[in-house]
């Protein structure tokens, strides 16, 4: 049968027996919209957790953690395990790897204030940490911001009162003869912005920041305090002082400090902790092809002696599958029910039309052309059902992200939607709705296919 | 100058059930049908007539023995090709009728056009519907359904819709049998014209022997068994 002729009978039969057909169908929906609601809503909720709280597409490694800690930036403590450009090297090759961006932690210590234009008065902190990293590792705009100042260094100066604000002058230790410099460029994570906003700044009255912190046109501008903290000061260098204007806010940062441009942190570190602490990397973020290849970066880095720094996104991940599995589960349980219903209402329509089955035979019909008509039937049935099961869903998202945005409170990383509905999950609903309902079919158009033409006639109406 | 065959049966028996149970419905039927022919299976009730009109319309092949239609062994045909020879070759006119209530009369008689292998255009379909519902008189009925027509207008339409297709074979299962008096005799000089106009081959089994008067050879069957052909040719 040719399929112009086939879409014809499958039309036709649609119309006669629409009651049973659209009950069958209706299981087949609700079955499709629970899974395509769940899947939209796990698929949204790996988005913000993995794609903004602990990002999956990288994993960041480290030397097998050293016990000095803290005790690294100070004194004569041993010099902390790092990671040999070499490694950086033999990571590049890695099968499944992307690219590899090094990352420097500051081996000295440091202070931090500021923030008067935004807060109405300077605050600041006795003890700052913070990384470096390669602009490259940034996207987009962010990344033009995000470079050395002395890429393009201002004129000679000795003090900052000799460079024009907001510039200040970058005059390494046992220098006569400093540069203006541009504020160093630095990143904050979101996390810590989500600390300030819901943790700290209720607590001493301070407005939130998230909104305005970037859109400022001039960014916020800090003080850093180099060579000295809290905690003691740095066994090489001079202490200073360095202005540091926050350029954005990036998964890429570090969580509580600030991430300055890597060039900037090997000037630094070589100044206050020797040239090794500038030469030999603090971590590794190792961009993988695939999400998939992770597991095989994070095996083969283990025999270079590296380990990953946090392995919260691979928890969040199996955490977020197993339940996507549950509830996949579920969905799949009201499939199987939906197809059996389909099942039955074919077989009641074969039984029902068998005497037509058997004048169809007559007419020319082959089995498989009967066999066809009721796959196809149940096919068209099944698009349409997972087509509408789908809509449904994706209205049921639209109303729970309305009701969430007004009932829910305000909460670290709270998206604007809680799902995520790419195109891919579209076709999959339609297919998959279709490979149910042609599941259920099977017997049904067997039945049909072997229907004994001449008993059927015969039949008494 | 002889007329080739289009059925050649050669001890071709069904039987239905098995071990002592076992009824022979067609008992060793021999005999040959050639073109042009019109032959009269004549029985009662329960002889066997409709099974081996299944038997020449391949739509019952659990037989033993031999049954050859336009020189294909149907029982050698695989579904396909004895599903195409049906479409192309061989017209039905049953004696319920068969027609599809929800359709209407001109959708019924294109329903053949469904199958085919080489499908007609729509509009051309549609127009040869017309003809063949011209031909047996129903071309006002066209867009009726058949719950809107007398039992022998139904007729007709089943009639129509076996020559949609121009077959050189209709096989008829008792046309006449639902039929008043009146109107089968109508149906039956339908079929004497149809014969003259389009020189169809036409194999009709029914009890009534009526039907002798268009026929060119008539057998009687009984029990199974059908006697030996009687009649002109």
């Amino acid at each position: 049968m040719k399929t112009a002729q086939l879409a014809r009978m499958v039309r036709r039969e649609l119309g006669r027996v629409r009651g049973p057909l659209i009950t069958a169908g209706f299981g087949i929906a609700v079955g499709i919209a629970a899974m395509v609601f769940f899947l939209a809503l796990g698929l949204g909720a790996r988005r913000v957790l993995l794609g903004d709280v602990f990002p999956i597409d990288q994993v960041e490694l480290e030397p097998v953690r050293s016990s000095t800690g803290l005790l690294s930036l100070f004194g004569d403590a041993p010099e902390p395990a790092g990671i040999e450009a070499a490694t950086v090297d033999e990571l590049r090759r890695l099968p499944g790897v992307a690219e590899v961006y090094p990352k420097l932690r500051f081996r000295f210590p440091s202070t931090a204030r500021g923030g008067k234009e935004l807060l109405g008065h300077e605050i600041g902190t006795h003890e700052m940490v913070g990384d470096g990293i390669a602009p490259a590792l940034l996207d987009g705009a962010l990344r033009e911001r995000f470079r050395d100042p002395l890429e393009r260094p201002g004129p000679s100066c000795r003090t900052v009162a000799e460079c024009p604000a907001p510039q200040y002058c970058e005059k390494p230790s046992g220098e006569a003869v400093g540069r203006c410099s541009d504020p160093v460029p630095a990143l904050v994570s979101r996390y810590l912005v989500e600390l300030f906003d819901h943790a700290i700044a209720p607590a001493h009255g301070l407005p939130p920041i998230a909104g305005s912190l970037v859109e400022r046109a001039s960014g916020v501008i800090f003080t850093m305090g180099l060579g000295n903290s809290l905690l003691g000061v740095a066994r090489h260098g001079e202490q200073r002082e360095a202005r540091v204007r926050v350029v954005g806010i990036s998964p890429k940062a570090i969580d509580l400090g600030v991430t300055l441009p890597l060039a900037v942190v090997q000037r630094w570190n070589a100044e206050y902790a020797g040239p090794a602490a500038a030469s030999r990397y603090s971590s590794v973020v190792v961009r993988v092809s695939s999400a998939s290849d992770a597991s095989d970066v994070i095996a083969a880095a283990d025999r270079l002696g590296l380990v990953p720094h946090d392995t919260r996104a691979r928890d969040v991940s199996v955490l977020i599958s197993s339940v996507l599995a549950l509830l996949m589960l579920v969905a799949a349980v009201i499939l199987l029910v939906a197809a059996l219903n389909i099942t039955h209402t074919l077989r009641v329509v074969v039984a029902e039309r068998e005497r037509e089955i058997g004048l169809y035979r007559a007419l020319g019909a082959s089995a498989g052309d009967m066999r066809a008509w009721m796959l196809a039937l149940a096919a068209t049935l099944g698009g349409v059902a997972g087509a509408a099961g789908a809509l449904a869903a994706r209205l049921l998202a639209l109303v729970a992200d309305s009701r969430a945005a007004v009932d829910l409170p305000d909460f670290p990383f709270k998206p604007k939607s809680f799902f995520a509905f790419p195109l891919w999950l579209w076709v999959l609903a339609v297919a998959f709705a279709a490979g149910f309902a042609l599941l259920g079919a099977l017997g049904p158009a067997r039945r049909a296919a072997r229907t004994d033409p001449a008993r059927a006639l015969s039949r008494q109406s | 100058m002889t007329e080739p065959s289009v059925i050649e049966v050669r001890d071709a028996t069904r039987a239905f059930g098995s071990g002592p149970d076992a009824r022979r419905a067609v008992d060793r039927a021999s005999f040959e049908v050639r073109s042009g022919e019109v032959v009269l299976v004549v029985g009662p009730s329960g002889s066997g007539k409709s099974t081996l009109l299944a038997m020449l319309g391949g739509l019952d092949r659990g037989y033993t023995g031999s049954v050859r239609v336009f020189d294909h062994d149907l029982a050698a045909l695989d579904d396909r090709a004895l599903s195409r020879l049906r479409g192309e070759r061989i017209g039905f006119v049953f004696q319920a009728f068969h027609l599809l209530p929800e359709l209407t009369v001109l959708e019924n008689v294109t329903a053949p056009n469904l199958f085919a292998a080489r499908p007609s255009a729509p509009d051309t379909i549609d127009a040869r519907a017309r003809v063949a519902l011209a031909r047996v008189g129903l071309a006002e009925r066209a867009d009726a359904r058949p719950g809107e027509l007398s039992g022998g207008q139904r007729q007709r339409v089943a009639i129509a819709r076996a020559l949609i297709r121009e077959p050189a074979l209709l096989l008829c299962d008792e046309p006449t049998g639902n039929l008043d008096r009146a109107t089968g005799e109508q149906i039956i000089d339908l079929f004497g014209e149809l014969h003259r106009e389009l020189g169809t081959t036409l194999v009709i089994v029914t009890h009534e022997e009526r039907l002798e008067r268009i026929a060119d050879r008539s057998f009687l069957m009984t029990d199974g068994v059908l006697g030996s052909g009687s009649g002109s040719s």
